[in-house]
């Protein structure tokens, strides 16, 4: 089933620890997280609110940097050496510039590599029509819907095609109808690219439409609680893989593992409060 | 509501019945030697000022203009490089920020004497006189905008490659315009403002000057008659800073249109 057993891991994550500096002395937050994601994967990533999906992300994009006695472990992204653009990171807020159209803002990460601007406009159109945004492209951000923004935030990244992309959230902030034609897209992009992903989400059911693999993560100090295979073929329909045997026991499955450490977390919280 | 035609035939209106009123009563019930003559002119008189000196007013309108213009350029090109650099510098900002308070607090006209002493009666203490009040506005509107420039804008930029100039271009400058252009308006009407006040001070030309002139040799029609041009122009300038303000932040919820 797995096509691409056989590829070489993209990302190896191995043995990253974590721990943040506090005022009640050191909180480790990941502890001894292990994980490889092939070439052309798409991974997601869920686990209890706060366990620190959000930090794994942070360490494997680079973007924060930690003290050497706060961090241990290795994450190794096997990059090409001839791609123009790396990393594509996309967050739950979208961060399109208030100035540009709809379509000077899918284009900026294409002007930032420095693409001429008629070969731009190409691609750029073809973004825009892909995710049924034409028609729009000399409207501003204020005017447009939060689900059309995060649409043209994705494209922005995708456009640069980025050799991995990472997704924290991206539509957590959307309705659930928006949210399910956002999926199927996402499905849809990702087949025809399969660019490797890695997807961090709290909702178990996009976890599992979306993911070939859901990685759970345990509440805090997270390690990977476990990983599930999610043997639903693809193109898969966010509608029709809801119904899908293999769905439903993936999901019922997590759901286990995941209220055991939800019910634990809330028991802690709740016990600290009553101390203080 | 009434549409907009009748709106704009009631101020019309308005503009007539005042305009008629002010003719009928200084032409007709006052005489023109009655010495209330002098306080209010009227209509007709003012029109014959515009009539009989011309030349002069228009000379002078192109001097308080270019003055102003002056103060509005470099008024503004200063402050925008100050602005970025105390928004970006946090020690030149915490030292120089009580100073440029101090400064900002005297009221321009009370400087306007200095600069003339400074710099003489041509123009050059006028441009001086417009630069400092339309400065404080670009400076402080700048300053803002660079402060408040969203870093997850910077970020997300960074994440797509961007190296620090084009950080600078695709995010730092177009912010940094648009609150220029929020600033227009006032700074327009300020740059104007501190032009007529530098020629209060001691000018041989301009507007202002003429109009000093003018008081002193009791000739009120010429005083209104500026003093009509003066508004024209003011409206004239704002409405088309407004214009401006209006197509280069379309961008911009209507909401927060100032």
């Amino acid at each position: 089933m797995n096509s691409n057993l056989s590829q070489p891991d993209k990302i190896r994550i191995q043995r990253v620890r974590l721990t943040f500096p506090s005022e009640a002395g050191p909180v480790r937050v990941l502890d001894g997280i292990d994980l490889a994601i092939k070439e052309g994967e798409f991974v997601t990533v869920i686990g209890p609110s706060g366990c620190g999906k959000s930090t794994l992300m942070n360490l494997v994009s680079k973007t924060v940097e930690h003290a050497a006695d706060q961090f241990e472990g290795t994450i190794d992204i096997a990059w090409r050496s001839n791609a123009a653009h790396r990393l594509g990171y996309v967050l739950q807020k979208d961060t399109l510039l208030p100035w540009r159209t709809l379509e000077a803002n899918v284009g900026v990460g294409l002007e930032i590599m420095g693409m001429p601007s008629h070969e731009r406009e190409a691609q750029v159109q073809s973004w825009i029509h892909r995710v049924g945004l034409a028609g729009f492209e000399k409207s501003y951000p204020f005017a447009m819907s939060g689900g059309m923004r995060q649409r043209a935030n994705i494209i922005r990244t995708l456009a640069c095609n980025p050799e991995v992309v990472l997704m924290d959230e991206p539509f957590g902030a959307l309705d659930a109808q928006t949210r399910m034609t956002l999926q199927q897209l996402l499905i849809d992009l990702w087949h025809a690219a399969k660019t490797t992903i890695l997807f961090v989400t709290h909702d178990v059911e996009e976890s599992i439409l979306l993911g070939n693999r859901v990685v759970l993560m345990s509440r805090r100090p997270a390690k990977i609680h476990r990983v599930f295979d999610i043997d639903i073929p693809h193109p898969r329909s966010v509608i029709d893989a809801r119904v899908a045997p293999a769905f439903q026991d993936a999901y019922r499955e997590i759901w286990k593992e995941l209220k055991g450490d939800i019910e634990l977390s809330q028991l802690k919280n709740s016990a600290a409060k009553g101390i203080a | 509501m009434k549409d907009n035609a009748t709106i704009h035939f009631l101020r019309f209106g308005v503009l007539g019945a005042f305009l008629i009123g002010w003719e009928l009563l200084t032409g007709g019930w006052i005489k023109a030697t009655s010495p209330t003559a002098l306080y209010f002119s009227s209509p007709l008189k003012i029109i014959g000022a515009f009539q009989h000196e011309y030349v002069v007013l228009f000379t002078d309108l192109v001097v308080t203009l270019v003055e102003a213009f002056a103060g509005l350029v470099s008024g503004t090109i200063t402050g925008v490089l100050i602005g970025v650099l105390f928004a970006r510098y946090r020690l030149l900002d915490r030292v120089f920020e009580p100073f440029f308070q101090a400064v900002n607090a005297v009221p321009r006209p009370a400087l306007a004497p200095l600069l003339v002493i400074w710099f003489g009666l041509g123009m050059s203490s006028k441009i001086l006189a417009s630069w400092s009040a339309v400065f404080f506005v670009v400076f402080y509107n700048v300053y803002a905008g660079v402060k408040a420039i969203d870093p997850d804008y910077i970020r997300a930029i960074r994440l797509l490659g961007a190296s620090s100039g084009q950080i600078v271009s695709i995010v730092v400058v177009p912010s940094v315009v648009s609150w220029i252009f929020a600033a227009l308006r006032v700074s327009v009407a300020f740059s104007l403002l501190g032009a007529i006040v530098g020629e209060f001070a001691g000018a041989t030309e301009g507007l202002g000057y003429r109009l000093l002139v003018s008081e002193g040799l009791l000739q009120t029609d010429m005083v209104y008659a500026i003093l009509v041009l003066l508004m024209v122009v003011g409206v004239t300038l704002t409405s088309l800073a407004q214009r401006v303000e209006k197509r280069l932040l379309r961008w911009r919820p209507p909401a927060v249109s100032i």
